[in-house]
């Protein structure tokens, strides 16, 4: 039986994954480079044009195939042929779309493909823009399958910062990423991020302070404030290079070279800023305390890690201690009848561009 | 590989499929009053075939047109649906493919010139001053396929979205802050891609001309409702681009018909407003919101349709996030397309099944 004759008893259903993959690239090169029409597609055609683009038809056409062996055969025969394509200019927009398919149909099978094929080839064949945006998609379409712990995701992220293709301007959507394939490593996908987040500091064109505080929402949405707690005294505060450590007692703004080489912008975004999504305070036992914005009942203990007194010493510099907070036992913590809530106000000012370490032993304004 | 239609020795029209040198005799096709009886037996059809007569009655096109277009059509699905079972959905794929400029398969009426079905609806006597419009598009479609790589970068604030993830209510908490606070970002300027168009390549550009800010206040699903967007469905990021008046006018805009509507389900001619029934420059989308809720008056946004506009006829344009669609239009049992088919049939005058099939007959 003939492929037209597969498709034209039971579209897609009866294929083997080569005729797949013979039906999907007959089509797409008949349909966006040569003059054929939708009916390329054999009986399938019925779903070319429906919508706004042919991505979005193929994306309706996977959806009314059953959810079962067909569909997974479906997305690989769009990694089968992403992989099989020649490295020529005229299959560029095959690529560009194959890319578009595999993202709407969350073809998983596909990242084996971006790991080998990132390095060069297609992305090596145009240096216009035509080729960032070829980059750009495939971040995007990683970008769209992370969304659990997912080691293949994290290799095909790696991959993708390693690839010089990579830009400053995409490591909010890779750092994103990064955390929804795993929600526990913060400290190290900031290491893994941190020149491209530095790099911005050069070109502040691209990310404004609200930039960076859309971000910490985002970073705290995607990964919880227990966890964020957790991680706050494991960042990076102090940056490793001398020159510019001596930079560290001046005020921590957007100016200063600190702002986005070390991880004060996403603290920054997290705890000061506009409309920040989270604020500090102290225990009655001098504990510090995480609060959520939103709903200050949600109360999570700082932990005491490897730079908690640099983190100290970050917030009271960077004016974190000037809101006023209601001293409240974390959840959990039995709360003693005398310790009842009471309000503190800590003053950064006296702070401000000193570097004398601050540790909760430390006395502090207003504190108690 | 089939054949078109040859006679057999009783007279019968049939067809007959060859394969490995074997020659197999199939069903005759239907003839012009079966797929009719097709047609108006779903209100799908109804829909399809109310437009039509308005389209005609309305002066949008002339009769012959129409019958050009049914002539088409019909044969067109007796076309494909040889050797296989027939139905209503393929009869309206078949009219979304005759209408589409998209190449016919080769062997179906070779050498016969298809006529352009699309933007032939005619213009009023007098002339309308364009104004700047409104189109509404997906996050997928805007970010894969219409920004500027380098404008895009700038222009998201912190707020990437992966697009596969605009499609459905995200269950990640953190891209639906980003969808949340794309939103709050009002308007941005953006270049277009190189090879990149409003609206897709090929096909027709639908807009609306909303008085100025009077829809900045509106949720996603009110514009969606006033556009009569029944597909777009809850989850999915919607984004408005506007268009100058200038680059409009270049792009052959007219007032659509059912032509250029195909099998969209909620699409009509006529619209109920009276003074709008006499303002022949623009149609009028159906208000999912107002039908749902069974109002006497369902017009929504004006709207007319035009060639997509390409990268090289505008320099950047302005673009806006709507937000999500949270609900769902035409599944209700007061909004499906049963009530919708017995809604046009009701205001169209002089206008029933009965009367609607003599209609069609007259075409084929």
């Amino acid at each position: 039986m003939s492929i037209q004759e597969e498709i034209d008893n039971r579209p897609l259903q009866d294929m083997s994954l080569d005729a797949m993959v013979s039906w999907l690239e007959k089509g797409l090169r008949g349909y966006l480079l040569g003059n054929d029409g939708a009916w390329v597609f054999g009986s399938t055609s019925i779903y070319i044009g429906r919508t706004e683009h042919l991505v979005l038809d193929f994306r309706e056409m996977f959806l009314a195939l059953p959810a079962d062996r067909t569909r997974v055969r479906f997305r690989e025969a769009v990694a089968t042929l992403l992989g099989r394509l020649p490295e020529e200019p005229d299959s560029v927009v095959l690529f560009e779309h194959l890319l578009s398919i595999a993202a709407v149909v969350e073809s998983y099978e596909t990242l084996g493909v971006i790991r080998q094929r990132v390095g060069g080839g297609f992305f090596g064949l145009t240096d216009n823009l035509d080729g960032h945006s070829l980059f750009a998609q495939t971040l995007d379409f990683v970008a769209g399958l992370a969304k659990a712990p997912d080691q293949p995701v994290l290799e095909t992220l790696d991959a993708l910062i390693d690839s010089p293709y990579f830009e400053p301007a995409y490591a909010n959507l890779a750092l994103l990423a990064y955390c929804r394939a795993d929600d526990k490593s913060l400290p190290k996908h900031l290491d893994r991020l941190r020149p491209y987040f530095t790099a911005i500091q050069a070109d502040r064109e691209l990310w404004s302070t609200q930039a960076a505080q859309n971000i910490a929402w985002q970073v705290s949405d995607t990964i919880g404030w227990a966890e964020i707690a957790r991680i706050l005294p494991q960042l990076r505060y102090i940056p490793d290079e001398p020159d510019v450590a001596s930079n560290t007692c001046a005020a921590l703004t957007i100016d200063n070279p600190l702002y986005f080489s070390t991880d004060f912008w996403l603290v920054y975004g997290l705890l000061k800023g506009m409309d920040p999504p989270a604020g500090l305070s102290w225990t009655t036992e001098g504990d510090l305390l995480l609060v959520s914005t939103e709903n200050e009942e949600k109360r999570y203990p700082i932990d005491q890690g490897i730079r908690f007194n640099d983190m100290l010493d970050c917030f009271r510099r960077g004016g974190f201690f000037t809101r006023e907070l209601s001293s409240e036992s974390p959840p959990g913590q039995k709360e003693d009848a005398t310790n009842s809530p009471a309000s503190i106000l800590i003053d950064a000012s006296s702070g401000t561009g000193s570097c004398i370490p601050l540790t909760p032993e430390t006395p502090v304004a207003g504190h108690g | 590989m089939w054949h078109p239609s040859s006679t057999l020795d009783d007279g019968r029209s049939h067809q007959k499929r060859e394969y490995d040198g074997m020659e197999e005799i199939l069903m005759p096709p239907p003839n012009n009053q079966q797929i009719l009886d097709l047609l108006l037996s779903d209100p799908k059809g109804v829909v399809i075939a109310c437009n039509l007569q308005q389209s005609i009655k309305q002066g949008l096109v002339t009769k012959n047109f129409a019958s050009t277009l049914v002539d088409w059509w019909f044969d067109y699905y007796r076309y494909t649906i040889s050797g296989t079972t027939g139905g209503i959905n393929k009869l309206l794929d078949a009219l979304d493919v005759v209408i589409s400029p998209t190449n016919l398969p080769a062997n179906f009426r070779p050498g016969t010139h298809r006529p352009d079905f699309l933007l032939q609806g005619r213009y009023p006597t007098r002339k309308h001053k364009i104004n700047d419009a409104q189109h509404v598009m997906t996050f997928t479609t805007f970010r894969r396929h219409v920004a500027h790589e380098d404008d895009y970068k700038k222009l998201t604030n912190g707020c990437d979205i992966p697009s596969a993830n605009s499609f459905t209510n995200p269950s990640d908490r953190g891209i639906a802050r980003a969808m949340d606070l794309l939103q709050k970002m009002g308007r941005w300027d953006c270049r277009i891609t190189a090879d990149g168009t409003i609206g897709r390549s090929g096909r027709i550009l639908w807009f609306t001309s909303a008085p100025s800010g009077s829809t900045t206040t509106r949720t996603a699903d009110e514009i969606r409702d006033m556009l009569g967007m029944i597909d777009r469905k809850p989850g999915n990021l919607l984004i408005e681009v506007t268009l100058p008046a200038t680059c409009l006018a270049k792009q052959n805009p007219r007032r659509p018909t059912a032509m250029d509507a195909g099998s969209h389900q909620r699409f009509r001619v006529r619209a109920d407003g009276k003074t709008k029934q006499g303002r022949k420059a623009w149609g009028h989308a159906v208000d999912l919101g107002k039908f749902a809720r069974g109002e006497p008056n369902i017009d929504g946004a004006c709207e007319r349709v035009c060639q997509p506009i390409p990268a090289t006829a505008v320099n950047q344009l302005s673009f806006r996030c709507l937000g999500k669609v949270t609900t769902t239009r035409g599944n209700d049992a007061n909004d499906n397309d049963d009530e919708f088919a017995k809604r046009l049939l009701s205001t169209c005058p002089k206008t029933d099944v009965k009367a609607l099939k003599t209609f069609m007959m007259d075409l084929v």
